[in-house]
């Protein structure tokens, strides 16, 4: 051993050295992980257990889902982050979230050659209810809304906009920005809107107001009626079926058309 | 069943919609009478009921006449139900489907669902009363405030008895479900807590947790369900389950992408694979998780994200400069295409025409 220069010497300590901080750091980690799984495990039990005595209430109370939920983000826990999820596993939350999920999107795709991709959540929620069938679970406008925010993941733009008291649901990934969706809002209440309706609600000038409504008119949100009495009509067909207490026929539809 | 009146269904003055839904039934008391598919409508003053198949059939009930409401949930083979107490009819009530009968109560049956927004709908309308401060018409208000000195029908007193006993019932068990849920919640937040440390300790000492070691504490966080707070650049926030779903998905897909010209986005992906699926689905962060690990795995398919933000699946062998060079070549010789025409030509989702 003599050998060997006295430098290699103290490199060799210092390996070793170093090789032992390492071992430690790790044996620290492994023995968290250790304790993490320990404790998965208890809580994994614990879940099964409130899963045996409570899954009905979840599946079947729409209130208590909610609460679940509101719980969950508190503490900073996304039970439908991932169909490998306890949660998921236990409860049955992700199946009922992401087959709704699939529900939402094919109702929105049926739908879009009719309003352009921008629907209301009363319509939406009675469309869904409808290809659901009679023997699925009712689901309540929260359960879409929950859907709805899961599947902004996949990129494609779902967007939620608050009209009146209620929700328009974006589908496509038309580019709506603050202009757009107030002038949404104020076509809520006849379900068109005209350019003196803007200008007078809401003190824009003339150009500001056409830009929107083209704008609007070329995402295909918007219909143009130019035989409307007075000024240009700019309809929105995601707002149609709100305004009627009547189931209409399309033969009274067209009837009613002047 | 003799409470109800005969009614255009056209709206007063004053008088809003509510919401409505299709595909429900009434009940006389307990008996199924010839009233089993309509539309009910639920206004700020009264409850109407549409047959679907003859719209001149209507009828309605002021809510004034609603003593309270009960939800019944759904069975085997059952509809969920909503049952209407009512009070006895005044003397001078107009004309309507049945002229006496012995039931104080009906219920809704709702054949196509939608009885828990009705539920809460209705509860809110009774809870506010709106139709006593917008009056309408007299024809349909009857005056059903609380009347000091009124004689309660005998009947009612025990329903309400009865309400109360299941109240009671129904409270207990949601709170034995929420003080269990806390309890859990408690536990859960501990698993947080312990998660966040861990975390604090792999970015302390970087390159010292072996890939082993990072790769288990992703799936402790996936089965709990807590965001990833640490992420490598290999694998991102993927874990096992992710590495198998992505080299499954590539098998899945190869078929469907060719259908489709090579390109699907990613919310087909999601309701294609899940619809083949039926059970045990996919969120849409395992979905895409898995795909970002699909180019690190080598697999012939890959993520591709648009400036625009949509997010789609693409064979290896498919190359977007040479699409858009022939997409050009196509528009030119037609001289104009809308995205609709061209995604009709190549085959493709509207949305993706849009993209190109």
């Amino acid at each position: 051993m003599h050998r060997r220069g006295v430098g290699a010497g103290a490199i060799a300590k210092k390996k070793l050295a170093e090789a032992k901080y390492k071992e430690r750091g790790t044996v620290l980690a492994e023995d968290q992980l250790a304790q993490m799984s320990k404790q998965l495990d208890m809580f994994k039990t614990n879940l099964e257990e409130f899963a045996s005595k409570h899954k009905q209430e979840i599946r079947k109370n729409p209130e208590f889902r909610v609460q679940f939920q509101d719980m969950c983000a508190t503490i900073g826990v996304d039970p439908l982050a991932s169909g490998k999820g306890f949660w998921s596993e236990m409860l049955g939350v992700g199946d009922f979230y992401y087959e709704l999920g699939v529900q939402i999107v094919e109702v929105c795709l049926a739908l879009k050659h009719r309003n352009g991709g921008l629907i209301t959540l009363e319509e939406l929620h009675q469309q869904v209810l409808k290809g659901r069938g009679k023997f699925a679970q009712d689901v309540s406008q929260d359960d879409l809304i929950r859907a709805i925010k899961k599947l902004k993941v996949l990129g494609t733009g779902f967007g939620i906009i608050p009209v009146g008291g209620t929700y328009l649901i974006q589908s496509v990934p038309a580019e709506l920005n603050m202009d757009h969706t107030v002038v949404l809002q104020l076509a809520e209440k006849n379900g068109y809107v005209t350019v003196s309706d803007i200008k007078a609600s809401l003190k824009w000038e003339t150009e500001r107001a056409r830009q929107v409504l083209e704008h609007l008119l070329k995402e295909g949100l918007a219909w143009l009626d130019l035989q409307a009495p007075g000024e240009a009509h700019y309809w929105l067909p995601a707002l149609f079926t709100d305004l009627y207490s009547q189931e209409i026929t399309a033969e009274e539809a067209r009837e009613a058309l002047p | 069943m003799d409470r109800f009146v005969w009614t255009s269904g056209l709206l007063e003055i004053n008088e809003t919609l509510v919401i409505q839904q299709r595909g429900v039934r009434i009940y006389d008391g307990e008996e199924k009478i010839k009233f089993d598919a309509g539309t009910l409508l639920l206004s700020t003053h009264r409850l109407i009921w549409r047959d679907q198949k003859n719209h001149e059939c209507c009828m309605a009930i002021p809510l004034s006449q609603i003593v309270f409401i009960e939800e019944q949930s759904a069975g085997i083979g059952k509809s969920a139900k909503i049952v209407v107490h009512l009070h006895p009819a005044p003397p001078n009530k107009e004309l309507g489907p049945f002229q006496s009968c012995k039931n104080s109560y009906i219920k809704l049956s709702f054949k196509e669902h939608g009885q828990i927004e009705f539920y809460r709908r209705l509860s809110e309308e009774m809870t506010q009363r709106r139709w006593e401060n917008m009056p309408v018409s007299q024809s349909f208000q009857t005056n059903r405030g609380p009347q000091p000195g009124r004689i309660r029908a005998v009947g009612i007193v025990g329903i309400e008895r009865k309400l109360e006993e299941k109240r009671k019932e129904t409270d207990k068990n949601i709170s034995e479900a929420f003080e269990d849920l806390s309890k859990l919640m408690v536990k859960a937040k501990e698993m947080v807590e312990l998660s966040k440390s861990i975390a604090n300790k792999i970015k302390d000492k970087q390159g010292d947790i072996t890939e082993d070691e990072t790769i288990r504490f992703k799936s402790y966080l996936l089965s709990m369900g807590i965001a990833n707070p640490v992420t490598r650049e290999t694998y991102g926030s993927g874990t096992q389950y992710h590495m198998q779903l992505a080299k499954q998905l590539a098998g899945i897909l190869q078929a469907p992408l060719e259908e489709r010209g090579g390109i699907m986005s990613l919310t087909e992906v999601y309701c294609l694979v899940n619809r083949a699926r039926g059970m045990e689905l996919l969120s849409p962060e395992d979905l895409v998780n898995a795909c970002k690990m699909l180019e690190a795995l080598k697999l012939p398919l890959r993520l591709r994200v648009f400036d625009s933000g949509v997010m789609v699946i693409e064979l290896q062998s498919h190359k977007e400069e040479e699409m858009v060079a022939s997409a050009l070549e196509t528009v030119s010789e037609k001289g104009s295409l809308t995205s609709e025409e061209f995604a009709k030509l190549v085959g493709m989702s509207v949305l993706l025409a849009k993209e190109r």
